[in-house]
């Protein structure tokens, strides 16, 4: 079981995902940058559709899912994603997004045209780790010492020290901490859903 | 026609974007959320481990909170990282769009968007996959801020490049 947990699952879902984004060519930096720069908005299209699905998919499955079950192969049980949030979830996206910009692909096309043969993006892929073990040092001169004189949304009783809040988006996943609206996943799904898919019709209706 | 000239097809982006996200939304019942970054900050912390660096690295690290979870349940993500790039590889090679390039000119902008990226997730605490696909699709907050910070990174760097590039 371990086996299949740690090895095999993740080996399967991590092929299939490699062969469709290759043959597919899906660029999230493509989606940003081809549209606010040149107006070609392939790329967004495909991340449209997707986020679309995926955030109907996501709530009804956080909707539906009995508490405390165990995922079939993964870690832990049927819960939503943690994340933390706070001032510098704001500066890293920037910091990333410059990144990603410049070096002209994401993570995902960084490690798909890896596959593809690129020295280039090979070049990128070796630079992370070595951009994480920087960052690291970066977080503990800088962050730290802004991060203890900062809380972020004070007198909500969400504030924690460094900025940093663990809450979660919906009362039906207490273990992240506090909710901030109390409804069932879903009813945010919905709406939200519609509006990518929404924006994707239009879209594809101009071209 | 057979299947290897089939799947040596280019998909549509549409077929595509649809299969990708059932794909995603398989793996999120059965196995987690779709995101890269933890299996490159395991690898990491392995390859620290081997230069025996692993303690001085963890004590830096861990101030920031969120590491500690680093070293645990790396290995799948890694594992997944490993068998994208088979998998792409797999696809490049049977439609002929193997082969090894590289471009010397545009290398340092390879070395410095990796360090970037790398500084970066160490912030954000996952990558862009992690927060455009699994967390903003769980309305999580920290996925709407870092997505914000993301828009507005690429305007940048986007920027940057052109002006580079001429």
């Amino acid at each position: 079981m371990e086996l299949l947990k740690l090895v095999i699952g993740p080996a399967i879902f991590g092929f299939i995902l490699g062969f469709l984004v290759q043959r597919s060519r899906f660029c999230m930096t493509g989606a940003i940058r081809d549209y606010i720069l040149f107006g070609i908005d392939r790329n967004l299209k495909m991340v449209l559709i997707v986020i679309g699905i995926c955030t109907f998919a996501f709530t009804l499955i956080l909707t539906i899912s009995p508490p405390g079950i165990d995922r079939p192969l993964g870690p832990g049980t049927f819960g939503p994603t943690m994340q933390p949030a706070g001032w510098f979830s704001i500066v890293g996206g920037i910091i990333f997004g410059i990144g990603m910009a410049i070096a002209g692909g994401c993570v995902t096309s960084t490690y798909s045209r890896i596959g593809e043969g690129s020295i280039n993006y090979l070049t990128t892929g070796i630079c992370m780790p070595l951009g994480i073990i920087m960052g690291s040092f970066v977080w503990k001169a800088l962050v730290l010492p802004i991060g203890q004189k900062t809380t972020f949304m004070p007198g909500t009783g969400l504030e924690t020290p460094y900025g940093l809040i663990w809450a979660a988006p919906f009362p039906s996943m207490p273990q992240l901490g506090n909710a901030l609206l109390d409804i069932p996943p879903i009813f945010i799904g919905i709406p939200l859903a519609a509006i990518y898919l929404l924006w994707y019709y239009r879209l594809e209706k101009n071209a | 026609m057979g299947i290897k000239e089939r799947l040596a097809e280019p998909i549509d982006y549409r077929v595509g974007a649809v299969l990708i996200s059932l794909v995603l939304v398989v793996m999120f019942v059965l196995y987690r959320g779709w995101a890269f970054a933890t299996g490159i900050r395991w690898t990491t912390y392995q390859f620290l481990s081997f230069l025996g660096l692993e303690s001085y690295f963890t004590e830096q690290a861990s101030a920031s909170g969120f590491w500690i979870a680093v070293k645990f349940g790396g290995y799948a993500v890694a594992v997944c990282l490993l068998f994208f790039i088979l998998g792409s590889f797999v696809a490049a090679k049977i439609s002929g769009e193997f082969g090894i390039k590289v471009d010397k000119a545009t290398l340092p902008e390879s070395v410095i968007g990796g360090l970037l990226m790398g500084i970066g997730m160490v912030f954000i605490s996952t990558c862009n996959i992690g927060t455009f696909l699994n967390s903003l699709c769980q309305f999580s907050v920290g996925a709407w801020l870092t997505a914000a910070g993301l828009v507005v990174g690429t305007y940048i760097g986007a920027k940057i490049y052109e002006k580079r590039m001429g």
